[in-house]
């Protein structure tokens, strides 16, 4: 046994080629885009140490500012309308009967498989001015008046946006808690009903508490989702009217890909690290303390 | 656990109901509009079935707008893709899970950082380095790089799974003098099945809709892929083809529903396979 599972050459060989892709495109790009933050390059000329300049530049941009603003709003959104929705309707669902669970659960599967792309622009064409499915129910029952040009009006513009995105994400907060839920053993609930628990107070002391792994997973999850939210920006509104939803993805797409400023594209990269660091840290910090109950 | 009070499971089961019809209804209208005129689109009744059933919207697709070969790029590139992301995690978890060494601490923590790393982060650095390698434009570049954000949720999803399986099999291998790959290929890859499904489901998922690298690194169009050729759809000449454009939205999405109707219990499996990060 020893002699096959041991032998160093077997073991260079198995894991030699995942590592190398992992090296090349998780490692060596977190290195490298903290070295060009540093660095002042157009991509043509050999670049050049800047220091913290493309630091200095993008914090004293006005649509940087905003675009972190932005992402930081859909991922509480998220959190909110993903992940404790989420929860609540898991848990709620698992107490209708297996055929409606099954039914239900499919449905709100179903837009997960779908690329974002096609989500997109299917609710591209919902929003759409003229003929889209929005304004088309709205006159339907009778609120005409309410019609509007969602996606060019600066005041709705985002919240459509962020909408695309929960209703496409929905249903994998709605299946890992639903599968946490289903993970729990019978025997807990039985024990509570023979103690003459409501349904409210089994929620309180039995779900919640033994769900609370699964729930830490949906949040991180709907979170990280919600700060980068990047395809429904670009091909919905390409992050206007004006910068009124360019988020941060967008923001970093912008600068590298059409001002071909790289350098700062990558200081923004750091920013969005660092800022999904504190994100992470803080869904930690909150779940550690167990106020996550009162929440939900 | 059931609620008492009929009352409240009404209510609920509306509601919900009323939420799946959200979640449902807009593909059905998508499904509808795509054998619609582009005018009857605009003009007509939003929620009513077609005048006139318009297959031209999809032959159009298929002769006129080189939808076939764009499905044969996606193809291709999530069957490179699959390959090497199984093939490479198999073995990656094999050796982390069974094999004793000195690294393999620092492999894992490499894995879990794959996971935790949202791979649109680093889109600056890989194209550059793809740059530099003269890489961009090749839809190998496109493989490598999402195989390799792939391999680490591969590896845990297939680790766990290999932990819970007995050594006997792979002794007595090791008895009959089968070397690695025998043990490999023929004793461990009959049991995990179960786990290579749910890798090769996400996998799949993952690769055919890959957006942001696709977008990035193949701007030539004999290489794009479907989500990204459904945007040459709106940059026409004429204004958009909306009736065509839907078309192509579900001819895009026809793999990913057909292994959703078909596999639906697999597909729940591995979406829920998440949870095991915690």
């Amino acid at each position: 046994m020893k002699r096959v599972l041991g032998n160093k050459r077997y073991i260079l060989i198995l894991s030699a080629p995942a590592f190398i892709l992992m090296a090349a495109f998780v490692l060596y790009p977190l290195i490298s885009i903290v070295i060009m933050s540093l660095q002042e390059t157009n991509g043509l000329t050999p670049a050049t140490f800047a220091g913290v300049d493309n630091f200095v530049k993008i914090f004293h941009d006005n649509s940087f500012i905003k675009a972190n603003i932005w992402s930081i709003g859909l991922c509480i959104l998220a959190i909110i309308f993903n992940a404790i929705l989420a929860i609540a309707v898991s848990i709620l669902l698992s107490t209708l009967n297996p055929k409606a669970q099954k039914i239900l659960r499919t449905a709100f599967i179903i837009p997960l498989v779908l690329s974002i792309s096609v989500v997109s622009q299917l609710w591209l064409a919902i929003y759409h001015a003229d003929w889209g499915l929005l304004n088309s129910l709205l006159e339907k029952a009778g609120l005409g008046f309410l019609r509007n040009d969602w996606l060019s009006n600066s005041d709705t513009a985002m919240i459509c946006i962020a909408i695309v995105g929960m209703w496409w994400s929905f249903g994998l907060d709605l299946l890992l808690s639903y599968s946490g839920i289903k993970a729990i053993p019978e025997s807990c609930f039985e024990a509570a009903q023979l103690d003459g628990a409501s349904f409210l107070a089994t929620v309180r002391y039995i779900t919640l508490p033994l769900l609370k792994n699964v729930a830490k997973t949906c949040v991180t999850v709907s979170a990280v989702g919600g700060l980068y939210t990047f395809p429904q920006v670009y091909i919905m509104t390409g992050g206007g009217p004006g910068d009124m939803t360019t988020t941060i993805m967008m923001y970093m797409y912008k600068q590298a890909f059409s001002n071909m400023r790289y350098g700062q594209a990558a200081a923004v990269g750091v920013v969005a690290i660092v800022e999904t660091c504190i994100v992470l840290g803080i869904i930690g910090w909150i779940f550690k303390r167990g106020r996550y109950s009162e929440e939900v | 656990m059931r609620i008492r009070q009929r009352w409240i499971r009404i209510v609920m089961t509306t509601v919900f109901g009323g939420i799946a019809i959200t979640s449902v209804y807009p593909l059905f209208w998508l499904l509808l509009n795509s054998f619609k005129d582009t005018n009857e689109i605009m003009t007509g009744e939003s929620f009513g079935l077609p005048s006139y059933w318009k297959i031209e919207n999809y032959t159009d697709a298929i002769f006129n707008r080189d939808i076939l070969k764009y499905f044969f790029n996606s193809v291709f590139i999530t069957g490179l893709t699959l390959i090497l992301t199984t093939v490479a995690a198999i073995m990656l978890s094999y050796a982390l899970v069974r094999m004793k060494w000195k690294l393999s601490h620092k492999v894992s923590k490499i894995v879990t950082l794959g996971i935790l790393l949202p791979s649109q982060i680093v889109i600056v650095p890989i194209f550059m380095m793809l740059r530099e390698l003269h890489l961009i434009n090749n839809p190998l570049s496109l493989v490598l790089t999402i195989s390799a954000f792939n391999i680490p949720m591969s590896v845990i999803m297939c680790s766990s799974f290999l932990s819970s399986i007995p050594f006997e099999m792979e002794e007595a291998a090791v008895m009959d003098g089968a070397g690695i790959f025998s043990i490999l290929f023929r004793v461990i890859v009959p049991i995990i099945k179960p786990a290579i499904a749910t890798m090769v489901i996400n996998t799949f998922i993952n690769s055919w809709n890959e957006f942001i690298y696709a977008l990035v690194l193949i701007s030539d169009d004999r290489y794009k892929t479907l989500p990204i050729a459904l945007m040459n759809y709106s940059s026409g000449k004429y204004g958009t083809d909306y009736g065509g454009m839907f078309a192509a939205m579900i001819i895009t999405s026809i793999l990913p529903i057909l292994l959703f109707i078909f596999f639906s219990n697999q597909v729940e499996k591995t979406f829920s396979a998440g949870s095991i990060l915690k």
